[in-house]
């Protein structure tokens, strides 16, 4: 710990060197093309030498300045070189390309995949286009991820219906969620957070895989989840989207923006329902809750010459009903009720080029949330709200030149949650103040256009109330052998505080006893990872090509045990949930392969592959298998849209391997039958189409799980839910049949 | 080790502040920016037309040079950015390396002034 902070605090020191060295007199210029669009990557040179560099992500460049007049060349890749005479004094250029040099089939062919991989990024990121979100009827954030190789959905809880993602095999609260680079629906309001950002609300996804930045804490362990919502400055005047299920759910959808010079506002509203007494396996439990939810979200915007601001409320209530549909024979009924209801507001004001510096910039955020949760879980009851409060301000800038930024920032996240299960308290106050530091270097070439290696280092320190000080060092590094390929390398700790119960919260629909050790403390872990990216063309198409391998290590992980032996006492027997610190070793490894290809003019395939080995120390002494963790996963994804997209085809399959279940063989063997030690291989085959008419209207209609495959009992001990074996959380697979879908999207001035 | 982490988020500011020290001294107001386009035209009676027109809100200088057909303007970015002086300039008559004159508007310039169009 001590040596990795003397560590920061030495390239900390030798940064300040590199800004002491660097020549005072400065070019500073934009690269805009004709449409006054900056240009990313733009290489900037002196005319006959080599001293250059590249423009940033902001379009702008820097580089020292002649003494006497000279000519600066700026080159894009489909544009004129042009050549600017600087005259001595003019240190602040805006230049501007013209003119598309390459023919027209070039920018088509050059459109990309959907859910593309870049090859430029420094960081394993994978951007999720609003194109690619269409493919699936994506009610909500945690069914976009269904085209997705990297993460994955699983099956609801056979009670409460709660999803949960994996990343890198490992369960989604070891990821960190953002919306719009803001940490949001923590706590309590973990096991529904990607339900409450509806579908329409979602303009893109940015999934950041391993050690991925700290400037928004320190609890992303295995990635990076960023929702981009739509904006009322780029959304359509009017949206309305309308959906229907057979699963019994109706969904509306309307987006208001007015667009002004500066300030522009919209407002967004969703309402959803499922109804339905769907029991296909005919076990008295309805297979998928009833919900209904009304969300709505104002957005406040402005950009003009005073900087850049917003202001934002989503207010929400949601309540969903399940448990048994009939009363069994001794007049009882199982019955779970779960409500939330939530407010959040949170406010960004930004400027660039403070203080008159063409590179300094500022950020803040300030938001502020407030969560109630009420639930009934047969027997049980919970009863939990959450106050939440958080603050970061950024600043950014160059040290000399544009291939050193440094970014310093500060931020400070207050939790206060009061949390009740039955009669036990679990409430707790947590504050965590940090500051954050990351310093990139890029090494522009000025063959490629675009730098060719690019280093990250960054770390923050924090001090959380519950647990002290906490120091967060990551890095990430990428090098590209060309443009079109680039090997990364990434490394980094990670800590999170456990919400255990929250997290956990489907557990409650059982009979079990819940055991908290005393000295539960909080996560900690390392990830490295390396990523290999290529784009290339096979017979003149493009294709994508990609491997990632990522390790996480465990230096502190709390266990959630639900196999411990019962306690018995005469005839009656209890089961338990035990949740304890690892006592030993606790890992994930996981491997993703990726490929895509355009084999046909408007036919894009893509394949995945991933292995994972999630393994972890229980207090029985073995080194176990995570149970519902597939060790093998394949998706196999067909795209067809017909030139003029008035049709799109979208089918894909998924593969899931065998998966270990809990260990039953404590419970009677009557109940478990259907419940094998590790789960078959099975596939799940989903379709969509969609047709486009005119510019206004788009109907879509699919159906998910077209082959029905079908887990038949999802609950064990159903018939008997006050015994000590009821349980509803081992669910492998869908216990929905076929599920057919019907979809309109309708924008008067065009979708 | 608190001391030691005191000491590094001194460091830090530290460095922010020694780093604002580095920044080069602009010689031009901060804000003001350069940009040289080309503008067809022929005379000094071009020039003063191209110049005058080019002056827009936000535009503080605007040299044209009958030679090279560059027009230099330094302007402020916050307020105006190329493509308006482009428009401007293209709305008396003078064609831009980006905007095309109206052929009415070209048709009225005087007789020394009917360069040659751009492409």
């Amino acid at each position: 710990m001590k040596n990795i902070f003397y560590l920061l605090l030495g390239v900390l020191v030798s940064l300040h060197t590199v800004a002491a060295q660097q020549p005072t007199a400065l070019l500073m210029g934009v690269v805009t093309n004709e449409k006054e669009e900056l240009l990313v990557g733009a290489s900037v040179f002196w005319k006959d030498t080599k001293e250059g560099t590249v423009t940033d992500i902001n379009g702008r460049f820097s580089l020292p300045l002649r003494i006497k007049q000279a000519t600066l060349v700026v080159n894009y890749v489909g544009y004129t070189p042009a050549e600017v005479e600087v005259l001595p004094g003019e240190n602040n250029l805006w230049v501007e390309v013209t003119g598309i040099r390459q023919l027209q089939e070039v920018t088509v062919q050059g459109k990309g995949f959907d859910n593309h991989l870049s090859t430029l990024e420094t960081r394993n990121v994978e951007r999720i286009t609003s194109n690619e979100l269409r493919k699936a009827p994506c009610c909500n954030l945690s069914e976009s991820f269904q085209t997705n190789g990297a993460i994955d959905v699983t099956y609801p809880n056979a009670l409460t219906g709660v999803k949960e993602i994996q990343l890198l095999g490992l369960r989604g609260i070891y990821s960190q969620f953002l919306v719009e680079n803001r940490p949001t629906m923590t706590g309590i309001a973990t096991p529904f957070a990607f339900e409450y950002i509806p579908g329409s609300w979602l303009s893109g996804i940015v999934l950041a895989k391993g050690a991925s930045t700290v400037k928004n804490g320190s609890n992303g362990i295995t990635g990076q989840i960023n929702a981009d919502l739509v904006k009322p400055q780029t959304d359509k005047p009017l949206f309305v989207n309308l959906f229907t299920s057979t699963e019994g759910r109706g969904e509306v959808n309307i987006h208001l923006n007015k667009k002004g010079e500066t300030t522009s506002n919209g407002l967004y509203l969703h309402g959803s329902a499922v109804n339905n007494t769907w029991d296909t396996n005919s076990d008295n439990f309805k297979d998928s809750p009833n919900r209904r939810q009304l969300n709505g979200m104002y957005r406040l915007v402005y950009d003009g010459p005073k900087g850049c601001a917003q202001f934002n409320v989503q207010a929400l209530t949601d309540r969903r009903q399940s448990g048994q549909i009939r009363e069994n024979k001794f007049g009882q009924l199982f019955s779970i009720d779960q409500h939330n209801d939530r407010l959040e507001m949170w406010g960004k004001y930004g400027k660039e080029e403070l203080f008159g510096r063409q590179f300094l910039e500022l950020g803040n955020i300030i938001g502020a949330s407030w969560h109630r949760t009420s639930a009934v879980f047969g027997p049980n009851n919970y009863r939990a709200e959450q106050k939440s409060l958080y603050w970061q301000t950024l600043v950014q800038n160059i040290i000399g030149t544009t291939n050193h930024t440094i970014v310093i920032a500060p931020s400070i996240q207050y939790d206060d949650i009061q949390e009740f299960v039955n009669e036990g308290d679990l409430s707790r106050r947590e504050t965590v103040a940090g500051l954050m530091g990351e310093y990139t270097y890029s090494r522009p070439n000025l063959d490629m256009e675009m730098p060719d290696l690019v280093v990250v280092l960054s770390g923050r320190v924090d001090w959380n109330s519950r647990f002290g000080w906490q120091v967060t060092p990551r890095m990430s590094a990428k090098y590209n052998f060309t443009p079109k390929s680039v090997f990364r390398v990434s490394a980094g700790r990670g800590f999170r505080s456990p919400n255990l119960m929250a997290e956990n919260i489907s557990l409650l629909a059982s009979n079990r006893s819940f055991r908290f050790a005393s000295d539960i403390g909080v996560e900690e872990a390392w990830n490295y990872g390396v990523n290999y990216t290529r784009d290339f063309k096979i017979a003149r198409r493009d294709a994508n090509f990609s491997v990632d391998l990522y390790r996480t290590d465990f230096v502190n992980q709390v266990l959630v045990d639900v196999e411990q032996p019962p306690t018995v006492f005469g005839s009656d027997s209890t089961f338990s949930v035990s949740f304890y610190n690892a006592p030993g070793k606790s890992f994930s490894n996981s491997l993703l392969v990726y490929f895509q290809y355009n084999i046909l003019k408007g036919l894009d395939v893509k394949l995945a592959f991933k292995w994972n080995d999630v393994r972890a120390m229980f207090a029985d002494g073995n080194l176990k298998t995570q149970p519902l963790v597939a060790k093998h996963r394949g998706l196999i994804t067909l795209d067809y849209a017909t030139p003029a997209k008035r049709w799109l085809f979208t089918t894909y399959v998924q593969i899931v391997g065998e998966q270990r279940l809990p260990d039953n063989s404590a419970l009677p063997h009557r109940y478990t039958h259907d419940f094998p030690v590790t789960t078959p291989t099975f596939g799940l085959w989903n379709a969509q189409v969609t047709r486009r008419f005119g510019q206004k209207w788009e109907l879509y209609a699919g159906c998910e799980n077209i082959t029905g495959y079908q887990q038949h009992h999802a609950i064990i001990a159903a018939e008997e839910p006050q015994s000590p074996f009821f349980n509803g959380s081992q669910v492998w697979a869908p216990m929905m049949r076929q599920i057919g879908y019907l979809g309109i999207r309708f924008a008067p001035a065009g979708l | 080790m608190k001391y030691g982490i005191f000491f590094g988020l001194f460091l830090l500011f530290n460095m922010g502040a020694a780093q604002a020290q580095n920044m080069p001294a602009a010689s031009t107001p901060a804000g003001l920016m350069t940009t040289k386009f080309k503008v067809y035209g022929n005379c000094g009676m071009c020039e003063q037309r191209i110049e005058k027109a080019a002056k827009i809100k936000g535009v503080k200088t605007a040299d044209w040079d009958v030679d090279t057909k560059i027009l230099a303007i330094t302007f402020n970015g916050k307020k105006v950015t190329p493509a308006k002086v482009h428009k401007a300039v293209a709305a008396v008559g003078h064609d831009t390396d980006m905007v095309k004159a109206d052929d009415k508007t070209y048709a009225k310039l005087h007789a020394c002034c009917q360069y040659d169009r751009a492409q």
